[in-house]
């Protein structure tokens, strides 16, 4: 694949490293962002906020990352779509408003999916819990995979499934 | 029977919140509280680490404004190194922090009025929360939420080039800075292409505060008598009483602009301020000691800055705050709504403030650290955008920290939040024998004066910030307003 063949990808981590699993996505955005892959754009953050929808404008597609205390062990990918169905807002923002943003202020926004690693301990402290460690190591080479596809629709066969018992299936 | 009611969370305002108001079985509104949950495990959680670290691993305490914690930290370090309490360290040092502490208060003050403040007064408060957003905003005031996108990017911009990065930034350090500016970085935020320049970002500033003008103008009735009541107020003023947000002497007024707290050292403030527990709130409620803990509470944040100020020093800003001043007067300003209008003078101070740095070639300088004899105490005061915030630390011998204590902006708000809540709930519920959204947002607009950062919780997905709840008269829960 030609580097002008090759989608924009922007991998955005969302998290406090201070509350202990809050810190996944910044975790793994760090490792994602050493391996120096040329077509990625990685950025970190404590939370999303608006300016994030001009942000990410000049991406073909964006992969959220965020610890989740309800996502399926280790992790869930989902593409995900604008919404501007804001319930409650704080000062920060979730991924779907700032795709909806996105599209207000600049009349597109690119595909886009989170992917939720689990996480299980939130109090002060640095450090990931054991599980969320282990989590991470799967999340990390699941996207590093998910990465090298050449196109959305591949990528959205890397979709994660919820089945009862919240198994995770990996495709 | 009467009802209790609980709004929880709170929309944006950020963490976790609620408000419960106790109704009687006439529908009156009998009691209001509004507990906000502050994780006071931060000062144990530094304890015992080395004290040159605490300006990086506050920033962990606040995704919301860990630039103002990162810089009261270093201030307080700056003290431990003996550089200072605040006025020892190097012109380029200095005016670094500066820079990077009003590109701060310049993207939370955009942050909070386009993102928080405009769907009310664009939409009303009693419209359909689903327009009532950002989002309505950027569909039918593109302009608007472009200029509010923009500004708090322009913000974010100045942090990274100042504290090195968005997140955990390291630029200040004790006794000083870790780099200047360079003339690239310079350039291209005095003459970036538009919008990203220090001269858009006044005129959007302008803008704004025009914007706010004008729809007080029209509605003037409901800004000035929403959530009204007499309040002290406090916040750090320069030596010569000008507004300052990162240095000075802390100063308070009374509702009637008296002064009770006369421009005292920082450093001394355990001899000024005292910290009440109540047992329903995690969260302190701050007093003046020669008032009294009934009596001794007050306002900070933009309200409190230019209640106290005596002067803007910056052109536009002052022209602005001359206005101001005369809407009432000359008297402290006690309307609660009209802490938007202060915000966005000081949204236009900061804007001038940023350019006038840029412009000045001390920035461009080597000379980053200053050090002198070791001490074993500081503090560490600034105006964080919330208002004050206090930082205060002990470091033993083998440069450990043994004791630390923060008062931030949103428990100094505390006890005026509290009486906001219940002013409004008084007003909007009493005798109502059908609770609105409407009404439950005109007690959230009452909380969103003060913009409280609660962001001691962590942001991860499926964690909630807030919760209203109605209880009646034999305590049962008749609704809760979740959303």
């Amino acid at each position: 694949m030609t580097a002008s063949e090759r989608l924009r990808v922007y991998v955005w981590g969302i998290g406090n490293p201070g509350r202990r699993d809050d810190g996944l996505g910044i975790e793994l955005v760090r490792r994602i962002e050493e391996r120096g892959l040329d077509f990625l754009h990685c950025e970190a953050n404590y939370q999303l906020n608006i300016e994030d929808a001009y942000d990410i404008a000049g991406a073909d597609v964006v992969v959220f990352i965020d610890a989740s205390m309800e996502a399926c062990a280790p992790y869930e990918f989902t593409r995900i779509m604008p919404s501007r169905n804001i319930s409650f807002t704080t000062h920060a923002l979730d991924a779907e408003s700032v795709l909806a943003l996105c599209e207000e202020i600049n009349g597109s926004s690119p595909a886009a999916f989170m992917l939720a690693v689990r996480g299980y301990e939130w109090e002060l402290g640095e450090g990931l819990s054991k599980e969320a460690a282990d989590g991470l190591e799967r999340a990390t080479g699941f996207l590093l995979r998910v990465l090298g596809e050449s196109s959305v629709e591949k990528m959205e066969k890397a979709e994660t499934a919820r089945h009862s018992g919240c198994r995770l299936t990996e495709h | 029977m009467g009802r209790k009611i609980t709004i929880e969370p709170v929309t944006r305002v950020e963490g976790h919140g609620k408000v419960t108001i106790q109704l009687d079985s006439q529908g009156q509104v009998t009691d209001t509280r509004l507990h906000i949950v502050e994780f006071r495990g931060f000062e144990r959680f530094v304890q015992g680490r080395p004290y040159w670290e605490a300006p990086v691993l506050v920033q962990r305490l606040c995704g919301i404004c860990p630039v103002s914690h990162h810089l009261a930290a270093a201030k307080a370090m700056d003290v431990i190194v003996g550089a200072g309490t605040g006025d020892g360290l190097t012109p380029t040092a200095e005016k670094m922090r500066r820079l990077m502490h009003y590109g701060q208060i310049f993207q939370s003050h955009a942050l909070h009025f386009f993102h928080l403040v405009s769907p009310d007064l664009l939409f009303g408060i009693d419209a359909d929360p689903a327009i009532r957003n950002i989002i309505g905003v950027a569909i039918h005031h593109k302009d608007l939420a472009v200029q509010g996108v923009m500004m708090r990017k322009f913000g974010q911009e100045i942090i990274r080039a100042t504290a090195g990065k968005k997140i955990h930034g390291t630029g200040a350090i004790p006794g000083g800075i870790n780099k200047c500016l360079s003339t690239e970085e310079r350039d291209e935020f005095l003459k970036g292409s538009d919008p990203l320049n220090t001269k858009k970002m006044i005129e959007w500033a302008q803008g704004a505060l025009d914007f706010f003008k004008g729809y007080h103008k029209k509605n003037a009735a409901f800004i000035d008598n929403f959530a009204v009541f007499p309040s002290s107020h406090l916040s750090l003023v320069g030596k010569d009483g000008a507004l300052d947000l990162y240095h000075g002497v802390l100063r308070a007024v009374d509702s009637e602009g008296k002064k009770i707290l006369n421009d005292v050292d920082y450093q001394d403030y355990l001899k000024y301020i005292g910290e009440e527990v109540r047992s329903w709130s995690y969260m302190k409620f701050p007093y003046l000691k020669s008032v009294g803990k009934s009596d001794g509470w007050y306002t900070v944040g933009p309200l409190g800055r230019l209640n106290t100020c005596d002067f803007i020093p910056s052109p536009l800003a002052q022209k602005e705050f001359e206005e101001y001043k005369a809407y009432t007067k000359g008297k402290p300003n006690n309307m609660s709504m009209h802490m938007h209008w202060a915000r966005l003078i000081e949204l236009l101070h900061s804007a001038e403030a940023m350019q006038k740095l840029l412009n000045d070639k001390d920035l461009l300088k080597n000379d980053l650290v200053v050090k002198g004899k070791r001490q074993s105490e500081g503090v560490g005061l600034l105006e964080a955008p919330r208002g004050t915030l206090f930082h205060h630390y002990r470091v033993n011998e083998q440069d450990q920290i043994v004791m630390a204590n923060l008062i931030v902006s949103t428990t100094n708000n505390n006890e005026p939040m509290n009486r906001a809540v219940n002013y409004v709930a008084k007003e909007k519920l009493n005798g109502q024998k059908q609770i609105s959204e409407g009404m439950l947002n005109a007690v959230e607009v009452a909380i969103r004066c003060y913009d409280p950062c609660l962001s001691c919780a962590t942001h991860a997905l499926g964690r909630m910030p807030l919760e209203v709840k109605l209880i009646d008269a034999e305590g049962g829960t008749v609704d809760v307003g979740s959303k």
